[in-house]
């Protein structure tokens, strides 16, 4: 009887870390899932560029700067770094026509030149990072331990993810990136201005990657040059198809999907062989659902 | 025009950047003094007369393993700095090239390639990770260079009977049992666990600690939990397990960063086991874990808090050349390179140089001492055990390697 009652304390301690966990790889993949729902683009760079907002914001921080203004620079920095290399790296490729591997390819390369920027800048040691905002305080439920920052996390996607889709929905410009979202050659011969249209989805993009880097270091409570890749494109990109490309409800409930698999696996079955069961489900997943849990939102409804 | 012009300058300007990060394989750097010059692929400016003794240094310079490759690098440099400035051995100045590895053992093999094809270099600071020296040895073995490990710890190295490679430190097997044994003495343990990140170099320190721990103390039933280094940054599956079995002590085999944070995380579920790490000597472990790493012990390759006054000037002039304290990842490095230098002053040559120091080195170094008896293991290495009090490490004791086969 005794057993039982720890077996379910153990079970509410790991459902409680599956949704912290799945919340912090929500906001990641928010920014990420705009750009590839919307223009269909795999940026293997997101990851990498938000690291440079958040490293701005982190040396703001420790250089006396206030926090919140920090943060806003950051987001600033890492919108604007997208934006140059959107008009550097993505578009060029986009004007000759190119197809869908080819800016992919690009991004990979933008990621492996942003990770070296940023070894050249901060090195490659690990920080500690905490603003000092958010209070990292932790109530206990019973036996289980939930941190405040965990519930923030959460609430700031979910209001994230509503602001957005508000703005895609009353907007103009909201409007023009669904255009743009189901035919770019077709929104151009509207007079929608294409080009600066799809240079605010990879800066909104990238403002979105950065706060999610942001709430990730918080959380974790460190920075260093590797947070953007494993961390954040490729958990991004999983809970992207997981939830359905183009859906930021999909990022949300996707993300949350892949949290409380990773952890429940790691928790009852096997830490050893955690990634290979996760990515196992994964394409399992994928076969049953190819367009993920909510397909083509944004794409579809308009 | 303009606009295809200023692409152009970007896409160089980026190019370049990415080079100047110490690059990839294809680029390597040659310096002789600490103002370092940097020469692309294959047209490397290092003089090949009689007055160098050039070596490499192939380790980690990008990606995830880049910090620890960069202290080998900065250790090596200090150095080849203060013995070139003394006038060098036997009127030669020592030349160090640097590789990037990038901790990947195809890599390796590809700079191991190109080392060997430059008959100019003399012997190798050879990688921070067992599977790229395991990967590249045919190639260094063919080419006839003696091969040094500053701080490769893998036990199997020792096994491989190679005669061409040196091993500077205590292998991780060695730490470990000097470890368990100082933990076990100053805390009541009755359940203790492993943590260890799923690498080829953690996973054998594993299972050598669960080893020691049944033979040694008797335990059963150890319990092991592992963490992807490359992709897990949340361990909240595994200190639930911990917490859920009663664990009251983790040994840890990982790099400072994930040990900082699994103590962070367990604090905050209210889990306060003791822990005990074999590679969290990094001053950046404190930083990070803060009060959360107050109590933890690990082990160092040196001990920064001995009041001699060699291994304080020692430390006063890294932190003012590289601003941060340094770890056993410089120490190891500086006094290889004077042991390779008293080598080299008493009859070592390019053809015989590990050998030459297996069968006749006994050095004393500043921050350590060497002497091989014949093996690729240095005996006199010593594992000091440390412990995060009032946030600074304190040693609370240490063992050579000589004193750990004395007393088993």
């Amino acid at each position: 009887m005794e057993t039982e009652k720890e077996d379910e304390e153990v079970l509410l301690q790991v459902a409680v870390d599956a949704l912290s966990v799945g919340s912090v790889y929500a906001l990641i993949s928010m920014g990420y899932n705009l750009v590839y729902g919307i223009l269909g683009q795999l940026n293997f760079a997101h990851g990498d560029v938000y690291t440079v907002g958040c490293f701005i914001t982190f040396t703001l921080f420790v250089s006396g700067v206030n926090p919140i203004l920090a943060i806003i620079i950051g987001v600033c920095a890492g919108a604007v770094v997208n934006l140059i290399v959107e008009r550097f790296a993505y578009r060029p490729l986009r004007k000759r026509g190119s197809n869908r591997i080819a800016p992919t390819i690009s991004a990979v390369g933008i990621a492996y030149i942003m990770r070296n920027i940023v070894q050249l800048i901060w090195g490659p040691q690990t920080y500690a990072f905490d603003l000092q905002i958010i209070p990292s305080k932790t109530i206990q439920v019973g036996n289980a331990y939930v941190g405040t920052l965990q519930i923030w996390i959460l609430l700031i996607a979910v209001l994230i993810m509503v602001l957005m889709t508000m703005a895609l929905k009353k907007t103009k410009w909201g409007q023009a990136i669904v255009s743009i979202s189901q035919d770019i050659t077709t929104s151009s011969l509207m007079g929608i201005k294409t080009d600066r249209i799809i240079a605010i989805i990879y800066g909104l993009g990238a403002a979105l990657g950065v706060i999610g880097g942001i709430l990730f270091c918080s959380y974790y409570g460190f920075i260093y040059m590797g947070i953007g890749f494993a961390y954040g494109t490729m958990k991004a990109w999983m809970a992207t198809i997981w939830g359905g490309i183009g859906s930021l409800k999909g990022a949300i409930v996707g993300a949350l999907c892949l949290g409380i698999i990773e952890t429940f696996v790691g928790a009852y079955v096997s830490t050893t062989y955690k990634d290979v069961i996760v990515w196992l489900v994964f394409i399992i997943f994928i076969m049953v659902r190819p367009h993920g849990l909510f397909p083509q939102e944004v794409a579809e409804k308009v | 025009m303009k606009k295809r012009l200023l692409s152009i300058i970007c896409a160089l300007a980026l190019t370049l950047s990415l080079t100047a990060c110490g690059g990839s394989g294809s680029g390597e750097t040659t310096s002789a003094d600490s103002t370092s010059e940097t020469s692309s692929g294959d047209t490397s400016t290092g003089s090949t007369d009689g007055d160098t003794i050039r070596f490499a240094v192939a380790v980690p310079l990008t990606g995830d393993n880049a910090e620890q490759g960069m202290y080998v690098v900065n250790g090596c440099q200090m150095a080849i700095d203060e013995i070139n400035a003394a006038g060098g051995v036997n009127g030669k100045m020592f030349e160090m090239v640097t590789y990037d590895d990038q901790a990947s053992p195809n890599q390796a093999v590809t700079i191991a390639e190109k080392i060997a094809a430059d008959p100019t270099i003399e012997f190798v600071i050879a990688h921070i990770n067992s599977g790229c020296l395991v990967a590249a040895q045919d190639t260094y073995i063919d080419a006839g260079l003696s091969v040094i490990g500053t701080v490769l710890s893998m036990d199997e190295l020792s096994d491989y009977g190679w005669d061409n490679f040196l091993r500077m430190c205590l292998c991780n097997g060695d730490s470990a049992k000097i470890l368990i044994d100082a933990v076990m003495e100053a805390e009541d343990v009755k359940n203790p666990a492993i943590f260890y990140a799923n690498d080829a170099n953690d996973l054998s320190a594993c299972n050598l600690m669960v080893e020691y721990l049944q033979d040694k103390y008797g335990f059963t039933n150890i319990q092991t939990e592992t963490f992807n280094p490359e992709t897990d940054k949340d361990y909240s599956a595994q200190i639930d397990k911990f917490n859920a079995a009663g664990v009251d002590c983790i040994f840890l085999a990982c790099e400072y960063s994930p040990a900082a944070l699994l103590a962070m995380q367990s604090h905050e579920k209210g889990f306060s086991p003791v822990f005990a790490g074999i590679s969290n000597n990094n001053p950046a472990f404190i930083e990070l874990g803060g009060e959360d790493v107050e109590g933890v012990y690990t082990v160092c390759g040196f001990d920064s808090t001995d009041q001699d006054a060699d291994i304080q000037n020692f430390i006063a002039k890294y932190e003012e050349e590289y601003g941060t304290q340094p770890n056993d990842c410089v120490s190891r490095p500086y006094d290889s390179m004077y042991a390779i230098a008293d080598a080299y002053q008493n009859g070592a040559t390019r053809d015989n140089l590990a050998q030459w120091m297996m069968e006749n080195t006994n050095y004393e170094g500043t921050t350590m001492d060497f002497r091989f008896d014949g093996t690729c293991d240095d005996q006199l290495a010593r594992t000091y055990i440390l412990q995060v009090t009032n946030g600074e490490f304190q040693c609370i004791t240490s063992k050579s390697l000589d004193e750990l086969n004395a007393g088993s």
